[in-house]
């Protein structure tokens, strides 16, 4: 073998070593992230508690307050993802209106915001 | 230069060489992005906001198998605890009383359930037997009585283990409510069969903190014998039975101003207890609720040693609604 191939070798056992001790030995951990990072069903329940919470508190402010937490999507347009992401899961039909109610209170407050979703 | 004066060195220069191209890659060219991150990887501060909305909608659906899922997903190492923590976190920095109340009415529900568990689960067991005989009528499980069967369908796809499923975790609340039927609804369990008739309703699982008439003062007692560095006033809220009520108001005013939180907050010490430290040298009145009678003339408890040493003491307040 030529020395360019022992070379070439070495380079990418080096390669397979830093990837082995990047993603075995000491992978990623999450820690301190952020609401907004959250995966799309942890997000889904999220918007559901702030729904149930809604229901009985009636408090609009509260509700962008705590929706605002997820990031920078319009608060419409979350809840409606939130629903669709439900409806596609198979949540029960009370939760489902409970979002919906959500979505209809959001849209009073910001008429402009949000598409329907496809 | 001949190969052999030049030795093996250049196999390290490209192992170097590599490493540093991993390296190069998994930061700069294809860094780690957080995406799709779970509750519990949450910012302490997220996660306090977290419990605070999981407490919140469990006051809205009383569901607290739910709340104790939703719970798991932080993954504290005692729930309770934490909720307990926030609680008094949140009443030390002056912050929402309704927040507080309901970190303090789902700490007390937890704890009330824990111990019971074994019953209730066996009444849960009951009514399941119960729901398999008569043919008349079909109704709903609510998503009190069914916990995250369908609510976690999507939440434990990836991750089972973090969700408690309906056998791991305590059928305290596993009580069926009837609805109407829902056929449509491919999610949801049904049962053909009416719901058993002595099912004990949710509602009267949580702490009621508004019946009967106000409190009225029942008895003050001195506490020498803890040694505290700080003096403290403690307040217990009792029914006529002499069961510790959690979720009632406390206020406490003195010259210049005012202090309200609720009992149960701690709940190791009993579901209807509640202290604060007075400030040496003020004179406080206490009253549980808005209309309850006004203890006052209270101020921080001086104790004296066998050895005519000083220390702090406790006052301990009880208040019974009758």
């Amino acid at each position: 073998m030529s020395r360019w191939i022992r070379f070439l070798v070495a380079i990418a056992v080096g390669i397979a070593l830093s990837l082995v001790y990047g993603w075995l030995i000491n992978p990623v951990e999450y820690v301190d992230t952020s609401p907004d990072t959250l995966r799309i069903d942890y997000k889904t329940d999220y918007v559901l508690m702030v729904a149930e919470a809604f229901s009985k508190e009636g408090d609009l402010a509260l509700v962008a307050y705590r929706l605002a937490l997820l990031g920078d999507t319009s608060l419409v347009g979350l809840t409606q993802q939130a629903i669709h992401f439900a409806q596609k899961a198979g949540y029960n039909q009370n939760d489902i209106d409970l979002m919906q109610n959500l979505l209809n209170a959001l849209r009073i407050l910001y008429p402009n915001e949000g598409t329907p979703y496809p | 230069m001949k190969e052999e004066e030049r030795g093996h060195w250049y196999l390290i220069t490209g192992l170097v060489i590599g490493i540093v191209l991993g390296v190069i890659y998994t930061w700069v060219i294809q860094p780690v992005e957080y995406i799709d991150t779970p509750p519990s990887s949450l910012q302490q501060d997220f996660k306090d906001r977290y419990r605070s909305l999981i407490a919140s909608a469990y006051l809205a659906n009383h569901d607290l198998i739910r709340a104790q899922a939703r719970l798991e997903l932080l993954q504290d190492e005692d729930p309770l605890r934490m909720l307990s923590e926030q609680a008094q976190r949140i009443v030390a920095e002056n912050g929402s009383p309704d927040e507080v109340r309901a970190l303090g009415l789902l700490a007390v529900a937890l704890s009330q359930a824990s111990p019971e568990s074994s019953t209730s689960t066996s009444l849960a067991k009951e009514s399941a037997l119960a729901k398999t005989s008569s043919p008349t009528g079909s109704y709903v499980f609510t998503p009190a009585m069914i916990p995250l069967k369908t609510f976690t369908q999507a939440v434990a796809s990836t991750t089972p283990s973090e969700i408690p499923t309906v056998e791991t975790v305590s059928s305290t609340l596993i009580l069926p409510t009837p609805s109407s039927p829902s056929p449509g609804n491919p999610g949801t369990p049904t049962n053909t069969s009416q719901p058993a008739p002595s099912v004990t309703p949710i509602a009267s699982f949580l702490p009621n903190t508004t019946p009967g008439g106000p409190f009225i003062f029942q008895s003050r007692e001195e506490h020498c014998e803890l040694s505290l560095a700080t003096p403290l006033i403690q307040v217990e809220a009792l029914d006529r039975f002499g069961t510790p009520i959690p979720g009632v108001l406390v206020i406490v005013t003195w010259k210049d101003g005012e202090e309200r939180f609720y009992t149960g907050l701690k709940p190791e010490k009993s579901l209807g207890y509640a202290d604060f430290s007075p400030t040496p040298g003020l004179v406080y009145a206490i009253r549980l609720g808005e209309g309850g009678e006004v203890v006052s003339n209270l101020s921080a408890l001086q104790c004296l040693g066998s050895e005519g040493e000083s220390f702090w003491g406790a006052w301990m307040l009880k208040f019974i609604q009758p």
